[in-house]
């Protein structure tokens, strides 16, 4: 949405959380982050905790999701130059990063094909119907780009969307401790499985725990999402290939 | 152009400094957003800037300083500008509760794989012999105290 289309919102008609959203995401934000920080709780997410206290807001008063988010737009507003300001620790440790090329694509290709296996695997298992397979399949990549690459492979992108915030919010929370039970010590490692398994939200947690993590992850974020983008049509034909030799 | 040390900044320099770095960050943006507008197939916008910003900094032509400002509060606080997205899940919740648990299992998985493969077999790639035993001599001895921990206990 751009600025002017936002000035010209808030004159028209609303309902009352619209005037509210900016206000109470803040608050919510301020109060999870340091109940976070006393607490030391990775369930305490300053991403769950505020997202969970509206949504139940919003179905409690019957409000209006959307204009919630028209409300809020300025935050999602601020979020594209965020991401554009994660070049930062990128230069800072481009010297490492380069001499490292071949095992990261290697790394980052892995962890598509695995992606994919796993959305496969899962749906035949459970037998739920073909489109939750293109659907699931790009989860682990930035939004934009996995609602590309699930409508072009046949899946649904809205609910795609939704489950890549999903993956996001949870890859965040439980990744580092995760890491932790995989003795996954190395500061750059870290970092990249971070970006391949949980995107742009994973990329944020990473950045909070080290520089040399935030500028793997944002890497893999990229890397990733480039080759999924290329690679999502390819796998889908040799999976279906490999599921009529069987 | 230059800007003055920080410590020596008034109030109104380093309003300037942080409207200067939101500036920089929005042009690659909208500089990143024309470019994915052009290409034939779809790429955000918002990481092109990010190309663009970084191709910047490595060619020298903008300064670490000009940028910082601005882009280390979005950076801190990235997770806070994610929650209105989020929330916007709430207009999907009957189709996600469809088919809720080959999603859970999916993006439980899913995170727990990669993390594990990609995690293991990065650090596997870049630490040499002496990291590697320095890091198993480290699990052993955290190992050790947990154990006699537990025996205390």
């Amino acid at each position: 949405m751009s600025f002017s289309q936002m000035l010209s919102d808030l004159f028209s008609n609303h309902t009352m959380i619209y005037y509210v959203a900016l206000p109470l995401t803040v608050v919510l934000y301020v109060a999870a982050r340091y109940l976070q920080e006393k607490s030391n709780l990775a369930l305490l997410n300053p991403l769950l905790i505020p997202m969970i206290a509206i949504i139940v807001l919003i179905i409690m008063t019957d409000a209006d999701a959307e204009d919630y988010q028209k409300g809020a737009s300025i935050i999602t507003w601020l979020l594209d130059p965020a991401i554009v300001a994660l070049a930062i620790p990128l230069y800072l440790k481009f010297r490492m990063i380069k001499a490292q090329a071949l095992p990261i694509l290697l790394c980052c290709t892995i962890s598509i094909i695995v992606s994919f296996l796993i959305s496969y695997i899962s749906c035949h298992l459970l037998s739920v119907n073909e489109q939750m397979i293109p659907t699931l399949g790009a989860r682990s990549i930035t939004t934009p780009l996995a609602m590309d690459v699930s409508s072009r492979t046949g899946g649904i992108a809205s609910v795609t969307a939704c489950i890549v915030v999903c993956v996001g919010i949870t890859g965040a929370m439980i990744g580092f401790p995760l890491m932790k039970l995989f003795h996954i010590r190395s500061a750059q490692a870290q970092g990249l499985a971070m970006g391949a398994a949980a995107h742009a939200v994973g990329t944020s947690a990473a950045n909070q725990e080290g520089q040399t993590q935030g500028a793997y992850s944002s890497l893999s974020l990229i890397v990733c999402g480039i080759l999924t983008s290329f690679l999502a049509t390819p796998l889908f034909i040799l999976f279906r290939y490999l599921d009529s030799l069987f | 152009m230059s800007l003055p040390d920080e410590k020596s900044q008034s109030l109104l320099s380093r309003i300037f400094a942080f409207i200067l770095s939101f500036a920089i960050l929005y042009g690659c943006l909208s500089l990143g957003r024309y470019i994915s507008q052009l290409l034939p197939f779809v790429f955000p916008g918002s990481i092109i800037g990010m190309l663009i910003l970084f191709l910047l900094l490595e060619l020298k032509i903008l300064r670490m300083h000009w940028i910082t400002p601005c882009a280390d509060v979005l950076m801190r606080h990235m997770v806070f500008l994610f929650i209105p997205a989020a929330v916007g899940m709430v207009a999907y919740l009957n189709e996600v509760f469809d088919s809720v648990m080959v999603i859970i299992f999916n993006v439980l998985s899913g995170i727990a794989l990669i993390i594990l493969i990609v995690g293991r077999l990065f650090q596997h790639f870049t630490e040499n012999k002496e990291q590697r035993e320095q890091r198993h001599e480290l699990y052993k001895r955290a190992s050790n105290i947990r154990k006699l921990k537990r025996r205390g206990a």
